[in-house]
């Protein structure tokens, strides 16, 4: 509760006793603060997250059933999953998905950073509206589309005016990860692009200036200027994006339940599958551990390849 | 059941350390005991009991039970009910979680699909002595529905029924006089119907519609069943199945069928059959056809569902389970009993507009000429497989099927893949 | 702005050609909206295009059938205190970890924030019961408390803030420090001032988490009475429902979220451009 005396504003920095113990130490360090800082959030996140989380896991080894038996297999379940051909489905769609969206996405976001950067007159009008998608919920989002995708909807209706189509957007295995990463691009591209624009905003308007007079191009100032200075605007983005199309669900629960045939059925959708549909909660818990490995990994291949050189 | 429970509510202990023994949950889950059958003398019967269930009347679900309520403790003066209603997105993933929280509710509203897993993981009590006195008042169907391993855990409340729905405006502008009974009636009038550029019928075969819609019944009619009668093994890929799955073929080749449904269901707005474009629509009940926009009842008739060999239908059966965590189960299941009594019923059902699944009711829609002639196939239905696996074995045959009306698979190398993961499925027990 | 009046032919055509996408990005950005609008208003009616689109006959019934439930007002009530409740706390609880995980050492300080990060990347249907059983545990089941406590540790806002924060100087820490200013006052009179876009833009965020939410309400809120608006409106809903239905229903949830975006956005979308992030 020391800190409280700190609370009060303006007060003049009276010379104070030098503190002794071993209190004083870890104050002088900023150590003890700082856990201070830290433990209402970790306690909570401890609590509500980490703990519910292991429960989760430790499923994995067993069998669970809703009214509380619990029977321990070891790794019988993993193994299942080696088994699974619905499990190498899912993690291949889950794969194919984030390797087309998340590029789009962030391709996308980049583009419109560096459009919405410039001072122009109704600039900030657009940043407005293209942050609108990022406010609705995912499953309104999704029932909007099901119907802008369908094969008698707006869009191919529009392509049926150009004698184009109809595209099969949802209706085949090739077009339905595209179609959803479209989706993705457009509720995310706000969020994203707004973190990219920040990051843009930060870069010292000098370094431009100089590489101009230098005869740089334009192409060559974006990638040796902007992209470096971009770097952690773009890892914070780039691993969001990551993590979330791995966790993609609602999207595919609302629009194509997995299909066409499995063709978007992910790792998640499994997840939930095996769990609250066919109460198969350890077979459930071991498809969601085998994902959070995956992304763990990946997350930490990214952290290695956007490291800050310092 | 002691041996293989290594820990009672272990889950609970990993992580809710002491907090479990203050739950003072009794450990007696298995086994129904006996002694716990409502009493002849309703103010024998106190405690209190909760019930989940779903806006099954749209908006107007929460406005009914009040007045129910009321009623029933004239007679129960010493229960207390309270009726939530809860939507129905999501509802197994709420109850489940409920469940195993021990907070679920004491009684239910479930459907066949959803019976058996909840029968086959201990949640559900045995409510035969619900209807023991009157059993034979019930369709045999419906409670066919409501039982698993020869034990009744859901007093059937409702019925839904499937009979052929047939658009007489779309018949009457291919020129087509003739009401098609059967598979091969069907494929005689399919041609004139595309030459006047409409469709004779429509197959969902997007992943999220039940089968219980769509192949089953077919499969049904032509004498198939899904599963061998002992549920150890796949029995849709006999030759009842292959000519099932053949037939739609023909119809999807055939351009008789709109491609939409076969990927994705569309919205009831934009349903081809909302727009008069289908002749006979099997996938849905006449209900349906009462909310679905931009329809013309005045266009529709209701016939007996086709056959190939066999006239039947789905027809959805809706009940009340009791949980096995209720806290007074005598009083849960007091009230059940008290709402599946023909009087309760004949309202209840008739203002759902669904059919008794008790014969002492009698027809509840003579005078419409929609409901009421659907209302008449009500013992021709069956409502699906009564298996825990049911599931499962849907999603693993869903796949198959649209790959082959999708053209990617042929009828027999799609039903005999389905058949065996079917039943490795079924063996790994 | 004030380059926007000299208006050189090619400086026009310059214009032109930076409007012409973003106009073209805004259009395919709201069109959707405009959908959930229209079909709204056309409840019982079959779609067709471009009829559906434009359409001459409105029809609200859709809307009076959400409002004719007496619950709605509570509902509304109910997910107001909820989300605002969450903002506060969560961006409280984030800001100040997230300070101490940027600009402050002491031991474990990596591995502790990648382990709250890598909590993003469970599905969160495996962590759903065993959060329940908890929660009822703990005998918050059914209170507000239960439905807002365990959303309030959220990794994704804390994971924002430290990135931001650690771009901030150090050397304005430092100065602050050398005046003698507490770590409680660096933090209030020199970090948070500095993170307002952030701020803003992450309690934008976090109410739309909360004000959208649907699962965690579902299940910890067992009573009509204490349920939130996403909630109680597919608790009037038929199993099949109809668009127009489920498209008032996202109009009723979307509005106060458009109000509330609307007037806020200047904080944080202009926040963010004029200062930036140094």
């Amino acid at each position: 509760m020391s800190v409280r005396t700190t609370t009060p504003p303006a007060r003049p920095s009276a010379p104070r006793p030098a503190p002794v113990g071993r209190w004083a130490r870890l104050r002088r360090s900023g150590s003890g603060i700082a856990l201070l800082f830290v433990a209402p959030y970790l306690l909570l996140f401890l609590v509500f997250r980490i703990g519910p989380t292991i429960a989760g896991m430790l499923l994995s080894l067993g069998q669970y059933r809703i009214n509380g038996e619990l029977e321990w297999r070891g790794l019988d379940n993993f193994q299942r999953l080696l088994q699974d051909t619905l499990f190498w489905n899912a993690l291949k769609v889950t794969c194919v998905y984030t390797a087309i969206a998340v590029p789009l996405t962030v391709a996308v976001s980049l583009c419109m950073a560096q459009l919405c950067v410039r001072s122009i007159r109704g600039i900030a009008v657009y940043r407005v509206l293209y942050f609108l998608p990022v406010v609705t919920s995912l499953v309104t989002t999704s029932v909007i589309w099901l119907w802008l995708y369908s094969s008698d909807g707006p869009l191919n209706w529009l392509f049926g005016k150009i004698g184009v189509g109809p595209v099969p957007w949802l209706s085949s295995g090739a077009m339905v990860l595209p179609s959803l990463s479209l989706l993705s691009v457009w509720t995310r591209f706000g969020y994203d692009m707004l973190i990219l624009l920040a990051g843009l905003l930060a870069i010292p308007a000098e370094y431009a200036e100089a590489a101009v007079v230098d005869g740089a191009s334009a192409w060559q100032r974006f990638w040796r200027i902007t992209l470096p200075q971009l770097k952690p605007a773009l890892f914070l983005v780039v691993v969001l994006e990551i993590i979330q199309s791995f966790q993609v669900f609602d999207v595919i629960y609302v629009m194509t339940a997995g299909g066409p045939e499995r063709s978007s059925y992910s790792l998640v959708y499994m997840v939930y599958d095996e769990g609250f549909h066919y109460f198969d909660f350890g077979y459930a818990s071991a498809a969601g551990v085998v994902l959070f490995a995956i992304t763990l990994v990946v997350s930490l291949i990214q952290r290695w390849l956007f490291r800050e050189e310092s | 059941m002691g041996e293989m429970e290594v820990s009672r509510r272990a889950l609970l202990r990993v992580f809710g350390g002491g907090a479990v023994a203050a739950m003072g949950v009794a450990a007696a889950g298995c086994g129904s005991d006996s002694g716990q059958t409502v009493p002849a003398n309703p103010d024998d019967v106190s405690g209190k009991v909760t019930m989940w269930i779903y806006p099954i009347d749209a908006t107007h679900e929460k406005d009914w039970w009040p007045a129910q309520i009321e009623a029933f403790r004239k007679q129960y003066t010493k229960v207390d009910v309270t009726v939530t209603v809860q939507p129905w997105a999501d509802r197994d993933t709420k109850l489940t979680t409920a469940i195993a929280g021990d907070t679920g509710p004491d009684v239910v509203y479930l459907i066949p699909d959803q019976l058996p897993q909840y029968a086959q993981s201990g949640s559900l009590a045995d409510v035969s002595d619900v209807i023991a006195s009157d059993k034979s008042d019930f369709r045999p169907n419906a409670l066919d529905a409501m039982t698993y391993n020869d034990t009744l855990y859901g007093v059937p409340i409702l019925m839904g029924g499937t009979g052929t729905l047939i658009n007489k405006k779309v018949m009457a502008a291919a020129g087509i006089t003739q009401t098609p009974a059967s598979w091969d009636d069907m494929l005689a009038i399919a041609p004139a119907l595309k030459a006047k550029g409409y469709y004779l019928t429509e197959y969902e075969a997007d992943p999220a519609q039940t089968l219980n819609l769509t192949f089953y019944p077919l499969l049904w009619e032509a004498g198939g069943e899904v599963l061998s009668p002992d549920g150890k093994s796949a029995a849709f890929n006999s030759p009842a199945g292959v000519a099932t799955l053949s037939y739609l073929k023909q119809l999807v080749d055939g351009g008789y069928v709109p491609t939409q449904p076969l990927t994705k269901t569309p919205p009831t707005e934009s349903d081809p059959v909302a727009h008069g474009k289908v002749a006979v629509v099997t996938e849905f009940g006449v209900s349906d056809l009462f909310t679905m926009p931009g329809v013309n009842l005045a266009d529709w008739e209701v016939v007996a569902p086709l056959k190939k060999t066999v006239a039947v239908g789905y027809g959805v059966v809706g009940g009340l389970s009791v949980l096995e965590g209720a806290q007074n189960k005598v009083a849960a299941k007091a009230w059940v009993k008290w709402l599946a009594s023909p009087d309760q019923l004949k309202a209840f059902d008739k203002d759902r507009k669904y059919f008794s699944p008790r014969v002492s009711v009698g027809a509840l829609f003579a005078g419409d000429p929609l409901t009421g002639a659907a209302e008449k196939f009500t013992d021709d239905t069956k409502s699906g497989e009564i298996n825990p696996k049911a599931r499962q074995v849907m999603d693993l045959i869903k796949p198959e099927i649209q790959a082959t009306l999708l053209g990617h698979k042929s009828v027999t190398a799609a039903l005999d893949s389905a058949a065996k993961s079917v039943n490795d499925l079924l063996a790994r027990g | 702005m004030t380059g926007a009046s000299v208006a050189r032919p090619r400086r026009r055509r310059r214009r032109l050609w930076v409007h012409a996408p973003l106009a073209l990005v805004a259009v395919v950005t709201i069109f959707p909206f405009f959908v959930m609008a229209v079909l709204s208003l056309q409840k019982g009616r079959a779609l067709s295009l471009p009829g559906s689109l434009f359409p001459t006959h409105i029809n609200f019934g859709a809307y009076r059938d959400a409002f004719a439930s007496g619950d709605m007002p509570r509902w509304l009530v109910n997910t107001a205190i909820y989300s605002v409740t969450s903002v506060v706390l969560v961006l409280l609880l984030a800001s100040i970890a997230a300070y101490a995980f940027a600009k402050k050492r002491f031991y474990g300080r990596t591995v502790l924030f990648w382990g709250c990060l890598a909590m993003l990347m469970v599905p969160y249907h495996l962590t759903l019961i065993p959060q329940f059983i908890l929660v009822r545990n703990l005998g918050l089941l059914n209170t507000l408390p239960g439905l807002i406590v365990p959303t309030l540790a959220n990794a994704q806002a804390l994971f924002l803030m430290r990135q931001f924060i650690r771009a901030i100087p150090d050397e304005l820490i430092e100065a602050a420090r050398i005046d003698g200013a507490g770590e409680l006052r660096v933090l209030m009179r020199i970090v948070l001032p500095q993170c307002k876009p952030i701020i803003a833009t992450l309690g934008v965020f976090v109410f739309l988490w909360h004000w959208n939410d649907f699962l965690w309400p579902l299940v910890a809120m067992q009573s009509p009475d204490h349920y939130t608006l996403t909630v109680g409106l597919a608790s009037l809903q038929a199993q099949q429902t109809s668009l127009a239905v489920t498209m008032a229903a996202a109009v009723i949830t979307f509005l106060p979220i458009l109000v509330i975006y609307l007037a806020l956005q200047r904080y944080f979308v202009r926040g963010v451009t004029m200062t930036g992030l140094k």
